[in-house]
């Protein structure tokens, strides 16, 4: 039987989600409203500006109850004759709102109608940089979508597309500088770029800077991974104790300005390397970045991403020695959190014998499902159990490596024997409704609808921490 | 004869294809001529010189319900019926997914195809893609004229013409010969000559470079009108006596590899020929079967004794057959008018559309538990239409601790569709694909779908894939399967001596329901064309009812208690011995849906547009019975709608002991609630254009409504109630307005369908859902709450804090 379609997202959500990572870019969709509305949800519940769902707050034409992706709402008429008279009004309308940054991004429909975006973006004449993204492809990959269109901001921001707008140059300017005049004048409710969730979370220029101090820009991350913020800020608290400050984190909770003073950071740090392995070459030629990769596509390099507290520990010590930093405080923080685990660890495991033996089962993406498994097996001894496909992410190498009986990832619905899975909130669910009384840890978009206050994180310490969490309480369920 | 007549831009094939359906007319024959054309001018020789309205501009400027087949149908010279399909301006939209458009419309507005003894489809340029292929599809045109210059780049348009004739010719030949348009005095017509030799197709009418087409072209009208007695005219006329007396043979060209082609035209030997499907690998040898004899360059038509037009395709949406009596006149706008009705709010009233009708027809379609629904198109699409199911499904799963595994996993296999089939169509895909769902079942179904459903996204119809015929494939496909398998099991029944199950092999359906992404509609037209497309071409009809049994219709799909009201309805049902037979269309299987005759009676969920559309639908096509009211909530409406359906099975005793309990139950609920809430003010501002339900909770409870303000809403436009003496709804409600109406009316709660910042903290909110809870208890469950809420101190704490550090 084929496999029915499952819900992985492809390079249109890849791209739009990149530039709604800027924290003060918008995506301006030339398209219907159906590309609009999951979007629009994806990138507002992931990174939010607005408080509230009210649509009534966002009856503006072009939004249609939304804060986020407003779009030409494109008919059948508009294919047949062109869009060109909504995207004459909608780009002034958008730009009205105080973003430092517009992407204009056709939908897969409307690419075939062949709008020259470009032409409208000139003709608008904006007192805002635009990118115009054209095209992102038919049924690529969500990662491809993603980091073809951090390149295609990049161009723009880093002064190598003709729409860089008037503030090239202004790469020293702060964020309330940057064209933030249109949107004062034109919608004082929601004055100024846009409304910061958090600011303290902000991932670039809030903090204060000494211009000695080594600086990381990380890449890699997107809103589409369900911790990202948290997995953004344990790896800024990691890197802080040793000195090292996070810059920017491309296209995942920075904004315009800072992307513009990319090249200044020390080196470029990669995080994911699926969402990173073509945005390397090009980060290293054009934007003059040094780049640390601690891991590498199948069959892995270890440590890869700072998943678990080998993992953790081989990409802090990776990174501060490309800058020459002391990584000691943070593999002390990280010791710190071995000791809690180890002490947790050792109770359940006197009375149970557990974590060791127990199953577990992983989906996710490779860069993440591949040093998990990693972790799991290595430090907690559990065993990774395989659905037998042959599509399964994790490579042979790695089970060679870890000696199992099976992989750990590709779809898991059929698999009967895993005590724990690890994925997304729709596998979860389908899990459930199929009868499995395995345990579900959510490490994944879609979300199940879980509402975390406190921030999670996959990633570092914490990272660790929340799994072990996850994963003891899922057995001593069981039991 | 439906002919499309094709050629490189500015050939003259306008010219041509007028004058052909004048001499056609002038025989009395019904003609239809369908300009094919952006530039919207092939009929302004029939029309007097006139321009018309085209299709494409009319249906982007009237609404659905007023569009009529003779407003795009305007009758020229001598009765020829004259259609203009319009299209774009140069350099922008996309002309090809307009002809798609114009044709769709044609084909809902109900022109009359069977009524004409001659169609032709002047066809602009090139063959470039799929919407300017529509005229070659199966039931549209039968044969295909092409007209050439001796030019060069004329002939190159006539190979590429012949490329897309073998391409949708499948191994069935249609192109009937070649018109040689003179463009010089004297030019090398043996160039075309030895063009037409090599791919086959002869030159069937030869036209000379003529002052008579100019002169009369400048009296907007055709040569045929203007000059009946000109060597040309006669021509014409020989050509269209040919085709009407079945002296033309249809042909399988051999286009040429575009090297060939240059060779032959430069003088040199023929090689490289591309072929086409069913023209095998290398030259054809010689004509094929049924080709004309003597048919070779420079000849015109001939005698062919023996020789017959290509079989008419019969059978499926297609228009049907040509051959009705000469002379009759086609009627155009009436079935039309009827099968238009059933259309969304939104595409009515011409506002934005929201969402599309791909995802809408995925969300209800998914909901047939053992079919299988096939996503045309690229996986971006697929992937948001499947996004919003999994919402639904995990967002009744968090609410209700209900499974709801059509949603959750639902059964779409996708095309997935690359920027290869961008370029180059789709359709491989898709074969592929709907092979695959051979094997596929449902979430449930544990084996082979029941059925197959078939949706397009827009890239898929903006490329123009010819989806119905990858469906008459793959259900020939199937069939061959099924005699197979049905020989097996009589060879097995054979040896065993054991009685086969009648119908076991039977191929699933294989039903396409129009999306094209959001070109047919917004969210609720695919909701709406998956009901009556799709879930409904299932129905048997002659299924007799049963007793105790209703079918459940229009619930929505993404309402998180559309299964809590079902419960809660079904346990009402029980009380006076009725059973839900089938739920159209939620979570049901290919048997419930055949079976729903079964039901003498029908319960609609909402009344609302959908409801309304749906319940129109099924009376017109079935002759279903309905009640008239909703799914209740709140005792009143309760008691009402029980009575209704137990006086159709006559149960009333039944019913009035059921209400008795329910009675008790909700009297004791208000009785709690009243201490609290009796005396409040309440104000309400909702999207929901009922709100008895609400109403009756309120003065139940002893509150005095000040303002109720019905807000503009997409699925519904009829307010109603039972309480207009004692309050004053006001439709089409200002929200900018709730801010002063509560500082002026000063309600003690304030009711809404979302929590909106900045009203006064004067009173309490709380929000209403879109879809209220169904049964006798709905509204007093809120009221419960209000109670509490009443309790809560007026602003919390987090309000200061948000007010305070968010804001700023």
């Amino acid at each position: 039987m084929p496999p029915f379609h499952d819900s992985r997202p492809d390079a249109l959500t890849g791209a739009i989600l990149a530039v709604e990572g800027i924290r003060d870019a918008a995506v301006l969709l030339n398209g219907p409203t159906g590309c609009k509305f999951f979007h629009g949800a994806v990138a507002e519940g992931q990174l939010p500006r607005e408080s509230s769902y009210d649509p009534l707050r966002f009856i503006d034409e072009f939004y249609f109850g939304q804060p986020r992706v407003p779009s030409t709402y494109l008919d059948g008429d508009d294919y047949v004759f062109g869009a060109a008279e909504k995207l004459r009004r909608i780009l002034p309308v958008v730009a009205g709102k105080g973003h430092r940054l517009i992407a204009v991004v056709n939908t897969p429909g409307a690419a075939l109608i062949g709008d020259d975006l470009e032409r409208f973006v000139r003709a608008a004449d904006l007192d805002v940089p635009c990118v115009s993204i054209e095209s992102t492809g038919y049924s690529g990959t969500m990662e491809d979508g993603f980091q073809e269109a951090v390149v295609r901001v990049l161009e723009v921001l880093l002064g190598r597309s003709e729409h860089a707008g008037p503030s090239e140059g202004a790469e020293d300017a702060e964020p309330s500088d940057h064209a933030g005049t249109s949107a004062q004048a034109g919608s004082p409710e929601r004055a100024g770029p846009v409304e910061h969730a958090d600011p303290t979370q902000h991932a670039g220029t809030s903090e204060s800077v000494e211009p000695s101090q080594p600086s990381v820009a990380l890449v890699g991350v997107s809103l589409f991974q369900r911790f990202w913020e948290g997995d953004v800020a344990e790896l800024r608290r990691l890197l802080g104790l040793c000195g090292v400050r996070t810059a920017a984190v491309v296209c995942a909770g920075s904004t315009v300005a800072d992307l513009r003073r990319l090249g200044r950071a020390h080196v470029g740090a990669v995080v994911h390397e699926d969402l990173a392995d073509q945005l390397v070459p090009w980060l290293s030629e054009h934007a003059g970045l040094r780049i640390v990769r601690t891991g590498d596509r199948p069959p892995a390099g270890l440590p890869g991403t700072p998943i678990g507290f080998d993992g953790t520990e081989g990409w802090i010590r990776a990174v501060c020695a490309s800058v020459g930093a002391d990584p000691a405080p943070a593999v002390a923080a990280v010791d710190e959190a071995r000791r809690r685990a180890a002490m947790h660890i050792k109770r359940f495991n006197s009375l149970t014998g557990l974590p060791k033996g127990a199953t577990f089962s992983v989906q996710a993406p490779a860069s993440v499902a591949r040093p998990l498994t990693t972790w799991l097996h290595d430090y907690l001894g559990m065993i990774p159990v395989d659905d037998g496909r042959e599509e399964s992410a994790v490579p042979a190498g790695l089970i060679a490596a870890v000696g199992t009986e099976g992989t750990a990832s590709g779809p898991v619905a059929d698999v009967p024997a895993a005590d724990v899975v690890l994925a997304d909130g729709a596998t979860i669910a389908r899990l459930r409704a199929a009868g499995s009384t395995a345990a579900g840890v959510e490490i994944a978009l879609p979300s199940g609808g879980r509402i975390d206050v406190v921030p999670r994180c996959l990633l570092g310490a914490q990272g660790a921490l929340f799994l072990l969490e996850s994963v003891l309480n899922a057995l001593d369920h069981d039991r | 004869m439906r002919i499309g007549i094709y050629g490189k831009g500015g050939i003259g094939k306008s010219t041509i294809c007028a004058n052909l359906a004048a001499a056609c007319a002038d025989t009395g024959a019904a003609v239809l001529q369908i300009g094919c054309d952006p530039k919207r001018d092939s009929t302004r020789l029939l029309l007097g010189g006139r321009r018309v309205a085209t299709v494409l501009d009319y249906l982007r400027d009237t609404p659905p319900d007023l569009q009529r087949g003779e407003d795009v149908v305007h009758v020229g010279y001598a009765g020829v019926h004259c259609v203009e399909a319009g299209g774009p301006e140069p350099g922008v939209g996309c002309a090809g997914r307009g002809i798609l458009s114009a044709f769709a419309l044609l084909d809902r507005l109900g022109i009359d195809w069977a009524g004409y003894d001659t169609t032709l489809f002047d066809v602009l340029g090139d063959v470039v893609c799929g919407g300017f292929a529509v005229p070659l599809r199966r039931g549209f045109a039968e044969a295909v004229l092409v007209v050439t210059s001796e030019e060069f780049m004329s002939l190159y348009a006539a190979n590429n013409i012949l490329r897309g004739v073998c391409n949708m010719d499948q191994g069935e030949g249609r192109a009937i010969g070649m018109v040689l348009n003179r463009r010089e005095r004297g030019g090398e017509a043996a160039i075309v000559s030895r063009f037409a030799d090599a791919v086959g197709v002869p030159i069937v009418a030869e036209l000379p470079r003529s002052d008579v087409f100019r002169a009369a072209e400048a009296s907007g009208r055709t040569v045929v009108e203007a000059f009946p007695g000109s060597d040309e005219a006669a021509i014409l006329r020989a050509l269209v006596d040919a085709v009407g007396d079945g002296r033309l043979t249809t042909e399988l060209p051999l286009p040429l590899s575009d090297e060939a082609l240059e060779e032959l035209l430069s003088g040199g030997p023929i090689g490289g020929l591309l072929g086409g499907p069913g023209a095998g690998p290398g030259r054809r040898p010689s004509a094929g079967p049924g080709r004309r004899p003597g048919a070779g360059p420079g000849h015109g038509p001939t005698d062919a004794p023996g020789d017959s037009p290509a079989e008419t395709p019969t059978g499926g949406p297609e228009p049907g057959a040509a051959g009705a009596a000469a002379g009759a006149v086609p009627t155009v706008g009436t079935a039309g008018a009827a099968s238009h009705r059933f259309v969304s709010k939104s595409l009515l009233a011409k506002e934005p559309l929201h969402g599309c009708a791909f995802a809408g027809a995925v969300a209800t379609l998914t909901q047939v538990r053992d079919a299988v629904t096939v996503a045309h198109g690229p996986r971006s699409c697929t992937h948001i239409a499947a996004s919003s199911l999994l919402s639904a499904g995990l967002g009744t799963l968090a609410r209700h601790g209900t499974s709801v595994p059509e949603q959750l996993a639902p059964a779409v296999l996708a095309t997935d569709l690359g920027e290869h089939a961008m370029i180059h169509g789709g359709l491989h895909e898709l074969r592929t694909t709907l092979a695959g769902t051979r094997s596929a079942g449902g979430p449930a179904a544990g084996g082979e779908p029941r059925a197959v459903f078939v949706v397009t996204t827009c890239p898929a119809g903006v490329i123009g894939d010819d989806v119905d015929q990858a469906i008459r494939d793959e259900r020939a496909s199937r069939d061959e399967r099924a005699i197979g398998a049905e020989r097996a099991v009589r060879n097995e029944r054979a040896i065993r001596d054991e009685r086969a199950q009648p119908g076991a092999s039977e191929p699933a359906p294989i039903i396409r329901v129009s999306t094209d992404g959001n070109l047919e509609g917004d969210y609720l037209q695919g909701v709406i064309n998956a009901a009556i497309e799709g879930a409904a071409a299932l129905i048997d009809p002659d299924r007799g009812p049963a007793d105790d049994l209703v079918n459940i219709v229009a619930e929505k799909n993404i309402a998180l208690n559309a299964d809590a009201n079902l419960d809660a309805v079904a346990g009402l049902l029980s009380g006076i011995g009725v059973r839900v037979n089938c739920r159209f269309v939620r979570r049901t299987s290919v048997a419930e849906l055949r079976d729903f005759m079964r039901a003498p009676l029908n319960l609609p969920a909402y009344v609302d547009h959908l409801g309304r559309v749906l319940i129109d639908f099924l009376s017109e096509r079935f002759g279903c019975a309905f009640a008239q009211r909703p799914f209740p909530s709140g005792f009143h409406e309760t008691a009402r709608w029980l009575r209704e359906i137990a006086a159709f099975f006559d149960r009333l005793d039944a019913a009035e002991q059921t209400l008795v309990s329910c009675r008790t139950d909700y009297e004791r609920a208000m009785a709690a609630v009243r201490p609290s809430l009796s005396g409040k003010r309440l104000m309400i501002t909702t999207y929901n254009h009922d709100v008895d339900w609400l109403l009756e909770t309120a003065f139940d409870a002893g509150m005095e409504v000040v303002r109720v303000g019905i807000m503009d809403y997409s699925q519904d436009g009829v307010h109603r109630t039972r309480y207009a003496d004692r309050v004053v709804a006001e439709v089409g409600y200002d929200p900018e307005r709730r801010a002063d109406d509560i500082r002026e009316l000063g309600p003690d709660l304030v009711l809404a369908n979302y929590q909106s910042p900045g009203l006064p903290d004067t009173a309490h909110y709380d929000t209403v859902p879109l879809c209220p809870d169904a049964g006798h208890l709905g509204g007093a469950l809120l009221a419960r709450r209000w109670a509490r809420l009443l309790r809560a101190p007026l602003v919390e704490g987090w309000r200061r804090d948000e007010a305070r550090l968010l804001r700023t």
